[in-house]
């Protein structure tokens, strides 16, 4: 462990991200619950991994719960994620050259991540982006982001507001002029 | 970390920024529903979406108003989008303006895929 604590911030070592992820941390919800993680994968989110880093030794680390207070990060919530990051823990890291970053976000979501954010209940899904984004997990909030891009595609504005549950807060007039400004944008050729 | 966040119901209440019309007080949100997030977060969601659908959403709500085309970045003029903003065999500039109002922070505009007749 001697050896490992000098390559901490050395993310790049498979066998290191490996090995760290054979440490468990916990992680505390808003609600109180705690729930253990790897290391490696807990560190997906830059909160996380900002926190561990800050209180230097793994030591601390693992037996001191990391408080996650946004009230997002509710039990369900925070289980879901942590499920989300020990699986996700081993992907190749992400590359910010702007051809591949804009390639990834028109991919399509990996059958296991689709499964994984389809979740029936709305609230717990909207908990799991907003604490992911709260936790900065940048990779699960894109998983976030496109299924809810993929489930309000082609859909009328109505339809939109009635699947997100978003309030119209234009007046009737005001819609219809935005509608009448873009209609020729979106009009079928 | 994040103590500022504990003041109301919701800790992702919309943040708006002076704009006039949007009611000030601290509003609490339903869990289920969209309106929970703040302008960052929708922004950063609504990133996604394929750049015509920006426009049908655009009256969704005065939040994806706000939010729905500060992430377009770059526009890819092809065939389909030519023969739209084509008046009278010459492009109508009032369409190209609209969309250049709308989306403040395009960077690049690509015209690889328009085919020939439309160069002449």
């Amino acid at each position: 462990m001697a050896d490992n604590a000098d390559h901490i911030d050395g993310d790049d070592n498979e066998d290191v991200r490996a090995q760290q992820n054979l440490i468990k941390i916990k992680l505390k919800s808003s609600e109180g619950g705690i729930y253990e993680c790897g290391l490696t994968a807990a560190k997906m989110s830059d909160l996380v991994k900002n926190m561990v880093e800050s209180l230097g030794t793994d030591a601390v680390v693992t037996t001191e719960p990391i408080i996650l207070g946004n009230e997002a990060v509710t039990d369900a919530a925070l289980k879901k994620i942590i499920e989300w990051v020990e699986f996700h823990w081993d992907d190749p890291p992400v590359d910010h050259d702007f051809e591949d970053e804009k390639d990834r976000r028109n991919e399509e979501l990996s059958h296991w991540d689709k499964q994984f954010i389809d979740v029936d209940d709305q609230a717990l899904l909207f908990d799991v982006i907003a604490a992911a984004n709260y936790m900065d997990i940048k990779g699960l909030v894109e998983v976030g982001a496109k299924h809810i891009c993929s489930k309000i595609r082609g859909k009328s504005c109505q339809e939109v507001r009635e699947m997100l549950k978003i309030t119209n807060d234009f007046t009737a007039e005001e819609e219809d002029a935005i509608h009448k400004e873009n209609a020729w944008i979106y009009a079928k050729d | 970390m994040g103590q500022q966040m504990t003041t109301t119901k919701t800790s992702l209440e919309t943040t708006d920024d002076g704009n006039e019309d949007n009611r000030q007080q601290p509003k609490i949100y339903s869990k289920d529903s969209l309106d929970r997030f703040g302008d960052d977060l929708c922004e950063l969601l609504l990133s996604y979406f394929p750049f015509k659908d920006r426009f049908r959403c655009e009256c969704v709500s005065k939040q994806f108003q706000r939010t729905v085309f500060g992430s377009v970045v770059d526009i890819n003029i092809d065939d389909r989008f030519m023969s739209k903003i084509l008046y009278k065999k010459r492009v109508n500039n009032q369409k190209l303006v609209s969309i250049a109002i709308k989306c403040p922070n395009i960077e690049t505009i690509v015209c690889e895929v328009i085919s020939t007749e439309y160069m002449k």
